[in-house]
C-alpha cells in the first residue's frame, strides 16, 4: 500500500487528509467524555415520558423488568412485595392448619386454648406450629395422653362397641379375656354373637375360646353359631375346646341334620368326642 | 352229648371269671379300688357297704381281680360302640380309688379316702374327698368339693378348675380356663393359661401365674404372682410380695414385708402393714401408665425416691405426707463449666415442663429403699398410724 501511495499522488493526498482527522480525534478524546449519570438520567427521563404515555394502557399489563426506579415502579414493586408476603403467610398458615388436622391422631389435639388441657393429661410429641414474637401468640400441636375410666350400661351402644373392640385387641390378651367374660352374658345380641364367633374361631388363647364357646352354647341351634362350633369341633387343636364343642352341639338331643353332620365324628381320635357323637347319632336314628 | 356238656361247663366258668355286666368284690377299709376303663364315663357312688360293685354297658366285658388290699377292674376296648358307655361303680366311702378312663367323664360322690382320677378327655366332678386327691383330664373341666389332703388338679387343655377348701398343699394347672379355690392350708401353685385365678386364702406360699387373667388371693404367707394381662389383688400377706402384670392394676391391702410390683399399664396401690420393722421392708413399685399410691407406717425407716417420667401439665404430680425435695438430674440442669453441652435454662433451676419429675426424701432418718416410678400418672405417699 505504501508503494502505491508513492506512485499515486491523488491517493496520497486523500490518505494524509484521513490521517490528520484521526490524529485530531485522538488528541481531543478527553473533551468528548460523557458524564457518568447521563445514561441513567436519560433513561429516567425516557421512563417518565413512557409512564405518561402508558397511563392510557390497561392496568393488568405485566410489569417489565427495569433497573430504573421511578416513583411509579417503586410503588409497583412495594405492592408486589406486600402481595407476595401476604400470600406466603396465608399459604403457610393453611399448610400448618392442614398439618394439625392430618397428623393429629385424635380430637384431643390442641386446637383450643390451654385451659382445655385435662388436669391429669400429659402431652407428648409436642410441635410448635407457629409463633409470633410480636404478639406473643403461639400455636402448638401434639397428643394428649390421659387415663380413661368410664362407666356405662351394657345396653349402651358405645359401651358394647368398646367391649367388642377390646375382644379384638390382639395386643392385650387380658382385655380380651375380660371382654369375652362380660360379652358372653349377652350373646343373644347379634353384634355380641358375631364377636364371640370371631373369638371362638380366631383367638389364639384357649381361655378366650373356651369362654366364647360357653357363651354361645345356649344359641347352638342358631345356624351361624352351629357352624362356628362345628368348625371348632373339626379344627381346634385344643382337646378341651373340642370337648366343649361336642357338648354344646349335642345340647339339644333332637336334630336330624346335626346328627348327619356329626356322623364323621363317630370315628374321631378323641374318645370322648367319639362317644358323644355316637350317642347323639344313635339317639337321632 | 358229653362234649356239648363239657363245652357249656367251660364257657360258664369263663363267663364266671369275666362277669360281663356285673362284678362284685368284698373289701375292707384299706382296700384300693383300681378301674381301667378303655372307654366310657365313670360314675362312682360311695354309698356301698363291704363290697364293690361295677356295672358297665353290654358292649363291655369286665375283668375283675379281687385281692385283699387291691381290687382291679378292667376291660378290653369294645370292637363297636353304639352309644354312651357308663361304668356304674358302687364303693364304700372308706375305699381309696384309682380310676382311669381312656375317654369319658368321671363323677364321684363324697369319699373319706384318697382318690386318683384320670381321663384322656371329659369333665370330672367330685364331692368332698378327705384324702390326698389327684385329678387329671386332657379335656374338660374339674369341679371338686373340699379336699382333706394335698390336691393336684390338672387339665392339659382348656377347662376350668373349681375346688373348695384344701387341707394340704395345692397344685392347680389348666391350659385354658379359670381356677377358683377356697382356703388352702398349705402352699399353692396355680397356673392358668387363659383364665382368672381366685383363691380365697393360702396359709403357705402362693406361686400364681395367669396367661392372661386376673389374680386374686385373699390371704397368703408370701406371694409370687405374674399375669400377662390382668389385675393382681391381695387382701393380706404376711411375707413378701412379688407381683408382675403386663397390663392391669396391682392392689395389696396389707403387706407384711417387702414389695416389688410392676405393671405395664395400670395403677398400683400398696398399704404396708409389717409386724416386724427390723426386717427387709424395701418397696419397688413401677408402672408404665398409671398412678401409684403407697401407705407407709409412720415408724418406718425409709428413703424415698419417687419419679414421674412425663408428669401431667396441670395436675398434681407427686403428693406426699413425707417431705420430699426435687432433685436435679442431668437432663434438667443448665450448662455448666463441667458440662457445657447439656441442658438449657438457668443454672440450678429445674425445668418442669416436659421433663421428669423426681423427688427424694427420708422418713425417720432413712433406711429401707422405697422406689416409686411411673411414666405417666401421679404418685401419692401417705403416712399412716398402725
Amino acid at each position: 500500500m505504501e508503494t502505491h501511495l508513492q506512485q499515486c499522488t491523488a491517493c496520497k493526498a486523500v490518505f494524509e487528509e484521513e490521517k490528520g482527522l484521526h490524529f485530531v480525534l485522538a488528541e481531543d478524546a478527553e473533551a468528548f467524555e460523557l458524564p457518568s449519570d447521563l445514561l441513567v438520567d436519560s433513561r429516567r427521563e425516557l421512563a417518565n415520558q413512557l409512564d405518561q404515555i402508558e397511563q392510557k394502557r390497561s392496568w393488568w399489563r405485566l410489569p417489565t423488568f427495569s433497573v430504573v426506579f421511578t416513583p411509579m415502579r417503586l410503588l409497583e414493586s412495594a405492592a408486589l412485595i406486600a402481595l407476595g408476603l401476604a400470600s406466603g403467610v396465608y399459604i403457610s398458615n393453611q399448610q400448618a392448619a392442614q398439618s394439625v388436622a392430618t397428623t393429629s391422631p385424635s380430637p384431643t389435639s390442641l386446637i383450643g386454648d390451654f385451659s382445655t388441657l385435662p388436669a391429669n393429661g400429659s402431652v407428648s410429641n409436642l410441635r410448635i406450629v407457629s409463633a409470633n414474637p410480636a404478639t406473643g401468640q403461639v400455636e402448638l400441636a401434639g397428643e394428649i395422653i390421659q387415663p380413661l375410666r368410664m362407666q356405662g350400661m351394657m345396653s349402651d351402644d358405645t359401651v358394647r362397641q368398646l367391649l367388642v373392640n377390646a375382644l379384638g385387641d390382639t395386643s392385650n390378651s387380658g382385655s380380651r379375656l375380660r371382654a369375652v367374660e362380660v360379652l358372653a352374658q349377652r350373646a343373644n345380641e347379634q353384634i355380641v354373637k358375631e364377636a364371640l364367633i370371631q373369638a371362638l374361631i380366631y383367638d389364639e388363647n384357649p381361655g378366650v375360646r373356651l369362654k366364647a364357646i360357653q357363651g354361645l352354647r345356649p344359641y347352638s341351634s342358631d345356624a351361624a353359631v352351629q357352624a362356628a362350633i362345628m368348625h371348632s369341633l373339626d379344627q381346634d387343636m385344643d382337646a378341651g375346646i373340642r370337648v366343649e364343642a361336642i357338648e354344646a352341639l349335642t345340647h339339644n338331643p333332637r336334630d336330624l341334620n346335626l346328627a348327619k353332620s356329626l356322623e364323621r365324628f363317630t370315628r374321631d381320635d378323641n374318645s370322648y368326642v367319639k362317644m358323644r357323637a355316637l350317642q347323639f347319632v344313635g339317639t337321632n336314628r | 352229648m358229653k362234649r356239648v356238656f363239657q363245652s357249656i361247663s367251660i364257657a360258664t366258668l369263663t363267663l364266671a371269671f369275666q362277669l360281663p355286666a356285673l362284678a362284685k368284690c368284698p373289701v375292707s377299709d384299706n382296700t384300693m379300688l383300681v378301674v381301667k376303663a378303655p372307654i366310657g364315663n365313670l360314675q362312682v357312688d360311695t354309698t356301698g357297704r363291704d363290697t364293690i360293685e361295677v356295672v358297665a354297658g353290654n358292649d363291655i366285658v369286665i375283668k375283675e381281680i379281687c385281692g385283699k388290699d387291691r381290687v382291679e377292674y378292667s376291660a378290653e376296648s369294645p370292637t363297636q360302640i353304639r352309644g354312651t358307655i357308663d361304668w356304674k361303680i358302687v364303693v364304700p366311702r372308706t375305699v381309696s380309688v384309682d380310676l382311669i378312663t381312656f375317654g369319658g367323664s368321671i363323677r364321684m360322690t363324697d369319699s373319706d379316702a384318697s382318690a386318683t382320677l384320670r381321663t384322656t378327655g371329659g369333665p370330672v366332678s367330685v364331692g368332698n374327698i378327705k384324702g390326698k386327691t389327684t385329678i387329671v383330664t386332657q379335656g374338660g373341666f374339674i369341679k371338686a368339693g373340699n379336699i382333706g389332703g394335698d390336691a393336684e388338679l390338672r387339665i392339659s387343655s382348656a377347662g376350668s378348675i373349681e375346688v373348695g377348701n384344701i387341707a394340704g398343699n395345692a397344685d392347680l394347672h389348666t391350659a385354658g380356663g379359670a381356677i377358683t379355690a377356697g382356703s388352702i392350708n398349705g402352699k399353692v401353685i396355680a397356673d392358668a393359661s387363659g383364665g382368672a385365678i381366685h383363691i380365697k386364702a393360702a396359709r403357705g406360699d402362693a406361686l400364681l401365674s395367669a396367661d392372661p387373667g386376673d389374680i386374686f388371693i385373699g390371704e397368703a404367707a408370701r406371694i409370687d404372682a405374674k399375669t400377662t394381662g390382668g389385675s393382681i389383688t391381695n387382701s393380706r400377706v404376711r411375707g413378701h410380695v412379688k407381683g408382675i402384670s403386663d397390663s392391669g392394676n396391682i392392689r395389696l391391702e396389707s403387706a407384711g414385708s417387702w414389695v416389688e410390683a410392676t405393671t405395664g399399664s395400670g395403677s398400683i396401690y400398696v398399704r404396708m402393714n409389717p409386724e416386724n420393722f427390723d426386717g427387709d421392708l424395701h418397696v419397688a413399685l413401677q408402672t408404665g401408665v398409671g398412678d401409684i399410691a403407697l401407705h407407709v407406717p409412720e415408724q418406718l425407716k425409709a428413703t424415698f425416691d419417687a419419679m414421674i417420667d412425663r408428669p401431667a401439665l396441670n395436675g398434681r404430680r407427686i403428693v406426699s405426707d413425707i417431705p420430699l425435695n426435687g432433685i436435679i438430674t442431668a437432663q434438667t440442669i443448665a450448662p455448666t463449666r463441667t458440662s457445657p453441652q447439656r441442658g438449657v435454662g438457668l443454672p440450678g433451676m429445674i425445668n418442669r415442663f416436659g421433663t421428669p419429675d423426681r423427688q427424694q426424701g427420708t422418713l425417720n432418718g432413712g433406711g429401707n429403699p422405697i422406689k416409686l416410678h411411673t411414666s405417666l400418672g401421679k404418685i401419692e405417699i401417705f403416712k399412716i398410724k398402725l
